[in-house]
């Protein structure tokens, strides 16, 4: 026993050690850069030795030798690779087979034995794959492993010997214990090893907290608490079923037995009574026979004497008694002397010294002076005394053979091994196997010994434990008697084949549904969670689609419907967004003043103005505007950040601006630092603008500018090239308080240009994130310098949305030219209020209509109209006295704009009743006449009176169809 | 402004040529006064006339109303510019206009 011990352990080191050395050549050394194809197959090699190994290194216990070849393909499989455990499997098994086979080695044994190695290899291999995801299991599923595997190997043993079950069963209960034990701690330690080895246990033993449990460890534990109970409550209930059932079947064959013993005692009754009485008489004959012998012999008979005619008759005891009743002379000598009247069972006797009763017979009654014997007396009268002989059991047995009575039992069978004893009613066995023959029952060792017939009762029969029915028939007792190793063998069989199969059936099981769980449930959990995580990373395009049962498909469905619904909301509310930001742009975009190029043909300027509006509502804006009749304001801006605060902020500072220049605030630094004021105040967003604002002079090209923060402005000369301007930046505005702003004076002579912008020009971003750059635009400026202001600014444009190409806009690209164009057409006409100055003025306008295309039609009309207002200003304005009068005239639009201005008696001539053209004639007056025609011969007139003077505006459209007066 | 004026047994013919604005109005002015003080039946060929202002209808205005007293008067070859005028001003229903 130790020392089978000592060899299992061995293995065990042995197969830890090849785990061990293994597992650090894979880690630690340049092996594992090797091909996993030729690493596997080393491995399986390996572990396959350690199988062999196993298989040699068998330690012997009782007649048995134990191996535990099985746990190398299970740790190769397990710990190492599927295919590994495989190959180690299918080596130690064919190696086992050969062996067995050929070499007689474990003969009796080798199917089974060569067949559960490689099973072993494989179930590893599949348990690896499906169960464990080819990771390392923990140690105590490895030991489960290795014990379920040698109860398979167990099974196999028994299955493959159904024949020979007894044998078969005597090899199992012997080895079942080690060989299941051994296996399922050499895997553990295997493992458990190899995962010390990898550290896996360095990080301590945590209890998980229950949220972290994933769902299949906590199925698998309690699948293991539920297979374990029912496991064992099955294996009870066919164990106690098999007990009770091999219980009654044996009562009912011991029941058989009893009825046929009886049956055939019955029968041979009649034998039996008359081999009684021949019994009797043949002892009362053998006592007159000893008598007659003993005449002869004289009158001292000894000892010596009797004993030999006893023995010569077959006679247990002979004594020969006096006439006082004591026993004179016998074949035993410590009987002489005897005084038969001292004893009730001797005493009867004594009627032979009557001298009338000449014999007398006792039957078998157990004698005082020997245990456990009885004798059968038989007295006949000698002389003056007597001769009693006394007979034994044994004595006497051919006459029950002549019965048949002691073949009754001795020939009978009882199952394989149990048997019939026939006793008398001393309990002395008179019919039996040898071994039992004559001695009684409580001599073998029946202790408790049975009252009623029919009573089934345990005992021991020579020192094995028997069951027993007992039965009586007349005096004889009928024991059926059955060794109780035999009446449970069956049921322990059953018991044995029953538990290794359910061991099996619930591992198969356990694995099964667990690996339904993972496939079903948990992987599909995964593949749901995956999908969600990518849904709330944004993706909302991602669509779950786990659809291998019906609560997956209708949970996919339902996400993926919950995800469709946001997704039409949040476009909606992008929708909604769009187009209210689209409102914003568009408000905001309508604050600007017109982009088309105004002023052309007037006063002696050029303006360009363009703001190319990022999808998003921006900050940046331009403006113009007239703050006098002379006095030009320019302001290009950017407001910091993007969307509606941004815009609101653009508008509020455009606002302010133009609100302060209009008021009479000439100077750029002072509208600058006021607007700064205001917008500092209440600034609760941190926002901030840049602004750069000119005041130009149109009458002297003088322009003051000022420059908060916002970008260089780009100047050209005339034959020059576009340069930056180094001006002096103030500080942002709503940046800080108390921020100082400077202004310069620059003079624009014709033919220069004065260029602004934003950064969203210079900062244009293509799609490789390079910049457009301010090298870039002046380049591009420089290019298309000697062109029309307003083309080069359009070719600028081009060249940026070029550089940008399929690169989305971030910001507005917002630009402003002023420039004085080189050949200026005279727009204005200062001259006195006379008659004499009339034709003057009209060829002054005629000219400018004649240029945009007027024909002699309209130019007749405009021709008449100028004369009206002229004439008109030249009569009324200064009441008679000499006065000065400009005329502007210039083209806008294609209209014709004619304006007057003078600084005589504030009036307005439109404001004049309409002469009654449809009077007779005396009551006509010659007065109205001039402006009803001037009204009715030009589009629009209109009047105003700013800054002490009368300014009338007449328009008219040069492109209207003929007669649209008529 | 070319003024002639044509003196006939069936009355006075006076031709006007040329601009009829505020700067030559008195000159026509001028000429009509002993025309508008002796004849019966006045008559204006606008023929020549390139131009018309007010000052132009004013002096047409007072000559009708002279003559409406003491005889006629008719305005023949008014071109279109004049017609318009005329017609703008109500002054073809108080003038007789003579179609060419």
């Amino acid at each position: 026993m130790g020392y089978m011990l000592l060899k299992m352990s061995v293995t065990v080191l042995v197969i830890c050690g090849l785990a061990a050395a293994l597992w650090l050549l894979d880690n630690k050394t340049p092996f594992q850069k090797m091909e996993t194809r030729v690493k596997r197959l080393i491995i399986g090699v390996l572990f396959g030795g350690a199988a062999v190994f196993s298989t040699h290194f068998c330690a012997q216990y009782g007649t048995m030798a134990l191996n535990i070849r099985d746990i190398a393909p299970l740790c190769a499989g397990l710990i190492f690779n599927p295919w590994a455990g495989i190959i180690a499997g299918v080596i130690g098994g064919l190696e086992r087979f050969i062996a067995g086979q050929f070499f007689d080695v474990g003969y009796y044994t080798r199917i089974a034995c060569s067949l559960s190695s490689i099973m072993a290899g494989i179930i590893a291999a599949l348990l690896s794959i499906h169960l464990f995801d080819k990771k390392r299991p923990p140690f105590f599923y490895a030991a489960v492993i290795g014990a379920v595997m040698e109860v398979f190997h167990m099974l196999m043993i028994l299955l493959t010997h159904m024949n020979d079950i007894s044998q078969a069963f005597d090899i199992v209960s012997t080895c079942a214990g080690p060989m299941i034990l051994f296996t399922a701690l050499g895997c553990a330690a295997a493992t458990a090893l190899v995962s010390a080895l990898s550290g896996q246990y360095k990080k301590g033993w945590h209890r998980t907290e229950k949220a972290d449990t994933p769902i299949s460890k906590t199925f698998q534990l309690w699948l293991l608490v539920f297979v374990s109970v029912a496991l064992l409550l099955t294996f009870l209930f066919t164990y106690v079923a098999q007990t009770r059932m091999t219980l009654t079947s044996s009562q009912e064959l011991m029941q058989l037995n009893v009825e046929d013993v009886k049956r055939e005692l019955e029968n041979n009754e009649e034998n039996m009574s008359g081999v009684k009485s021949l019994l009797k008489q043949q002892a009362l004959a053998l006592a007159y026979s000893v008598s007659n012998d003993v005449s002869i012999m004289g009158k001292n008979v000894s000892s010596e004497q009797l004993q030999e005619l006893a023995d010569l008759y077959g006679i247990y005891e002979i004594n020969l008694i006096n006439q006082k009743g004591v026993i004179s002379s016998s074949s035993n000598p410590e009987r002489v002397g005897f005084n038969m009247s001292s004893s009730s069972m001797s005493s009867p006797f004594l009627v032979l010294l009557d001298g009338i009763t000449t014999e007398y017979l006792q039957d078998f009654r157990p004698i005082s002076y020997e245990n456990n014997v009885s004798l059968m007396y038989a007295g006949v009268a000698h002389g003056s005394g007597f001769v009693q002989v006394g007979y034994d059991k044994s004595n006497i047995a051919q006459f029950e053979t002549l019965a048949d009575v002691t073949t009754v039992a001795a020939d009978r069978h009882v199952g394989k091994s149990g048997f019939v004893l026939l006793t008398d009613e001393d309990g002395t066995v008179i019919s039996g196997s040898e071994e039992y023959l004559w001695r009684s029952l409580s001599e073998l060792g029946m202790t408790d010994s049975p009252k009623q017939s029919g009573d089934f009762f345990y005992s021991t029969l020579n020192g094995t434990k028997c069951y027993c029915l007992f039965d009586k028939i007349n005096d004889s007792g009928i024991y059926i008697v059955m060794p109780t190793n035999e009446l449970y063998e069956s049921r322990n069989i059953f018991a044995y084949e029953i538990a290794f199969m359910e061991i099996l059936l619930f591992s198969v099981i356990f694995a099964l549904i667990l690996q339904l769980v993972r496939t079903s449930i948990v992987s599909n959990l995964q593949k749901v969670n995956r999908s969600l995580s990518r849904i709330t990373g944004g993706d909302l395009d991602e669509v779950v689609d786990v659809r291998t049962n019906a609560e997956f498909t209708s949970l996919s469905h339902e996400i993926n419907s919950t995800v469709s619904t946001l997704k039409h909301y949040i476009s909606e509310a992008e929708m909604k967004i769009d187009k209210e930001l689209e409102f914003a742009r568009a408000i905001q975009l309508s604050a600007l003043p017109d982009r088309v190029p105004i002023f052309a043909d007037r006063l002696g300027f050029n303006l360009y103005a363009r703001m190319k509006a990022a999808r998003e509502v921006g900050g940046d804006f331009y403006d113009y505007f007239f703050a006098d009749a002379d006095h030009l304001v320019l302001v290009i801006a950017d407001v910091s950040g993007k969307g509606i605060p941004a815009s609101l902020f653009m508008m509020k500072s455009k606002t302010l601006i133009k609100t302060l220049a209009e008021n009479g605030m000439m100077s750029p630094a002072r509208i600058l630092s006021t607007a700064n004021k205001e917008l500092c105040a209440g600034n609760d967003a941190e926002m901030f603008v840049t602004v750069w604002l000119g005041v130009l002079n149109i009458h002297t090209g003088e322009i003051v500018c000022s420059n908060g923060g916002h970008e260089y402005p780009c100047i050209k000369r005339k034959g020059g090239s576009y340069e930056l301007y180094r001006d002096k930046h103030g500080l942002v505005l709503a940046g800080m308080e108390t921020s100082k702003y400077q202004e310069y004076t620059l003079q624009l002579n014709p033919g220069d240009n004065l260029f602004v912008y934003t950064d969203g020009a210079t900062e244009a971003t293509d799609i490789h994130n390079k910049m457009y750059g301010t090298p870039r635009m002046l380049e591009t400026l420089n290019k298309y310098k000697d062109d029309d202001p307003q083309e080069t600014m359009e070719k600028l444009l081009n060249d940026i949305d070029r550089f940008v190409g399929k690169a989305a806009q971030f910001d507005d690209i917002t630009i402003l030219c002023v420039g004085i164009p080189l050949t200026v057409r005279q727009n204005r006409l200062e001259l006195q209020a006379l008659d004499i100055e009339l034709e003057r003025v009209q060829d002054f306008v005629s000219e400018i209509a004649e240029a945009a295309g007027a024909d002699p039609r309209t130019l007749m009309r405009v021709t008449i109209a100028v004369e009206e207002i002229f004439i008109n200003i030249c009569h009324y304005a200064y009441g008679g006295q000499p006065g000065d009068c400009a005329v502007e005239c210039y083209v806008e639009d294609g209209k014709l704009i004619i304006r007057f201005i003078d600084s005589g008696i504030p009036y307005n001539p439109l404001v004049h009743e309409d002469p009654d053209i449809t009077i007779p004639l005396e009551q006509r007056k010659a007065g109205g006449l001039g402006i009803l025609m001037t009204k009715k011969f030009m589009d629009s007139v209109f009047y105003e009176y700013r800054d002490g003077n009368n300014i009338l505006t007449a328009e008219k459209l040069l492109s209207a169809p003929e007669n649209s007066i008529s | 402004m070319i003024v002639k004026k044509e003196k006939t047994a069936a009355g006075t013919t006076v031709f006007i040529s040329g601009r009829l604005d505020t700067t030559t109005a008195p000159q026509l002015e001028e000429e009509l006064k002993d025309v508008l003080a002796e004849t019966n039946a006045l008559t204006f060929d606008l023929d020549g006339l390139e131009y018309i202002s007010s000052a132009g209808l004013r002096i047409l205005l007072s000559a009708q109303k002279v003559m409406n007293k003491r005889g006629t008067m008719v305005i023949r070859h008014a071109n279109e510019t004049a017609l318009e005028v005329f017609e703008l001003t109500g002054f073809t229903d108080i003038l007789t206009i003579e179609e060419s």
